[in-house]
């Protein structure tokens, strides 16, 4: 049914209607004459139906031998359309226009995505696909994926494994990178383990070696807390690896001065404009600088990466006034700064106290935090002598 | 001799159609969904159309189909469809 639906508006149709006269005389002769009505009603006495728009003119000599007056109620139908759309010939031409734009945009690469690398930046690897001619706005059948990912994998040793997928305009390459193994091989060298900082021992477990304090002793840094040899059976000692896990208390100090002053000279930033259109640089500027940063921004919609982008240099073109902060301005600074230090100080160790203090002297604010801590103290060192052995 | 065999021929064709309960060539074919729709296969022509009311020619007999907002939907060759609310279908003697 949709299928003569559709072919009914291809060819076109006229609703008409018909009055007078006798109807089953006029479905009768049209019939005869190979005339096709379809939909055909009798509503107040009058006749309502549908025919082909070509065979409206031969419905006449039935219409006439039947006694029935026709009249046309709705044309409907692609040469009806067409007909009308003539003198808006601009509008058709628009739209073939787009649709060979369309046409034309979509046998081309437009979105190239990257995805798994975590070593080798994005930059380098496109870079490095330009030279096969990847570029934004290469022609889609112009890829060859299998020679591309075999060279590029011979060419950069740093990758394991990469895949160029084609999805319509957009170029998904999928990357597998050979990581180092960064995990430090264990030296079989004799070594004492030592205090890594001043505190008071919390916890002491040996693996391997000869404890040298008890718990709860005092320390100081570099003091050894677990020797490095091990007695045997006729009472000598054989040198070995000191194994253990030592936790202490210790506390750190953390100082974090400001002065409202900066010293810094403010910069006023120069600007440079380009367009990226379908991989067309259009720069907005006659003299490109040299040494500028330069960020690319690819506008998108609904998710979608569009061709379409912004090119922006940046370079600090003049050097203003020294900026004064505000002593609001400062403390909060000064408090950025403070939870930087704060945050790589307290990684792996567990807070049991801490105390803040905020101080205002000589033109800067000061921020100082202690902190009392537990944490694992032990530290390897490797024996380069006896001196160390009791 | 001849004219024998062949009214043998007619009257064996006659008995398997019969005992497969085929219907004879020409013999018009009914088709009834509901009270919607009908389709018929076998028609000669238009007898009366009506508001109400639509007759067929089918041969030897003739078919009225009564009811409310009757549509011919198509009338193609021998093929008709009729829509809308059927109240009755009879057949008539032509």
């Amino acid at each position: 049914m949709p299928l003569l639906i559709f072919l009914r508006w291809l060819h076109g149709s006229v609703h008409f209607s018909a009055e007078g006269g006798f109807p089953e005389r006029f479905i009768n002769h049209c019939r005869h004459t190979g005339l096709e009505l379809w939909n055909t009603e009798l509503r107040h006495g009058m006749l309502y139906a549908f025919v082909c728009a070509s065979d409206y003119r031969a419905l006449r000599a039935a219409a006439r031998q039947s006694g029935m007056h026709l009249r046309v109620c709705k044309k409907k139908g692609l040469p009806f359309f067409l007909h009308k759309q003539k003198k808006h010939a601009g509008l058709a031409i628009g739209l073939c226009l787009f649709a060979l734009f369309i046409g034309v945009l979509s046998t081309r690469v437009w979105v190239i995505s990257i995805d798994g690398n975590d070593l080798t930046e994005s930059r380098v690897i496109l870079k490095k696909l330009e030279e096969y001619g990847v570029i934004k706005g290469m022609r889609s059948h112009m890829l060859n994926a299998h020679t591309i990912s075999t060279e590029m994998i011979d060419t950069m040793p740093q990758l394991d494994w990469i895949a160029l997928n084609l999805r319509g305009s957009e170029l998904e390459i999928l990357i597998r990178e050979h990581k180092p193994d960064t995990r430090a091989k264990e030296s079989d060298a004799t070594a004492n383990i030592v205090a890594a900082n001043d505190g008071q021992l919390v916890l002491f477990r040996t693996y391997a070696g000869t404890k040298a304090l008890p718990d709860g002793s005092a320390i100081r840094k570099d003091d050894v807390l677990v020797y490095g040899h091990t007695k045997n059976r006729d009472e000598s000692t054989s040198p070995i690896r000191a194994k253990g896990y030592i936790v202490a208390q210790t506390e750190h100090n953390i100082t974090q001065k400001q002065p409202l002053s900066t010293g810094q000279q403010r910069e006023r930033l120069g600007k440079q404009y380009a367009l990226h259109l379908f991989g067309l640089r259009v720069p907005l500027y006659f003299r490109a600088w040299d040494d500028a940063c330069l960020s690319l921004q690819y506008f998108s919609a609904r998710g979608v990466t569009l061709p379409l982008g912004v090119e922006t240099r940046t370079l600090p073109v003049e050097a203003l006034d020294d900026a004064t902060l505000t002593p609001r301005q400062a403390e909060l600074l000064a408090l950025d700064h403070l939870h930087a230090q704060t945050a790589a100080l307290l990684e792996y160790k567990q807070v049991r106290s801490f105390s803040t203090e905020r101080k205002t002297k000589d033109n800067a604010i000061t921020l100082s935090a202690k902190y009392v801590v537990w944490e694992n103290i032990g530290q390897i060192k490797e024996r380069t002598s006896d001196h160390s052995t009791p | 001799m001849a004219k024998k065999c062949r009214s043998r021929s007619a009257q064996a064709i006659k008995n398997i159609q019969t005992s497969r309960e085929m219907p004879s060539p020409g013999t018009p074919r009914l088709e009834m969904t509901g009270n919607q729709e009908l389709l018929l296969d076998g028609c000669k022509g238009v007898v009366a159309y009506d508001e109400n009311e639509i007759r067929l020619n089918l041969g030897d007999l003739a078919l009225a189909v009564t009811g409310a907002d009757l549509t011919m939907r198509t009338l193609r060759f021998e093929e008709c469809a009729i829509t809308g609310q059927i109240a009755s279908v009879a057949f008539f003697n032509n």
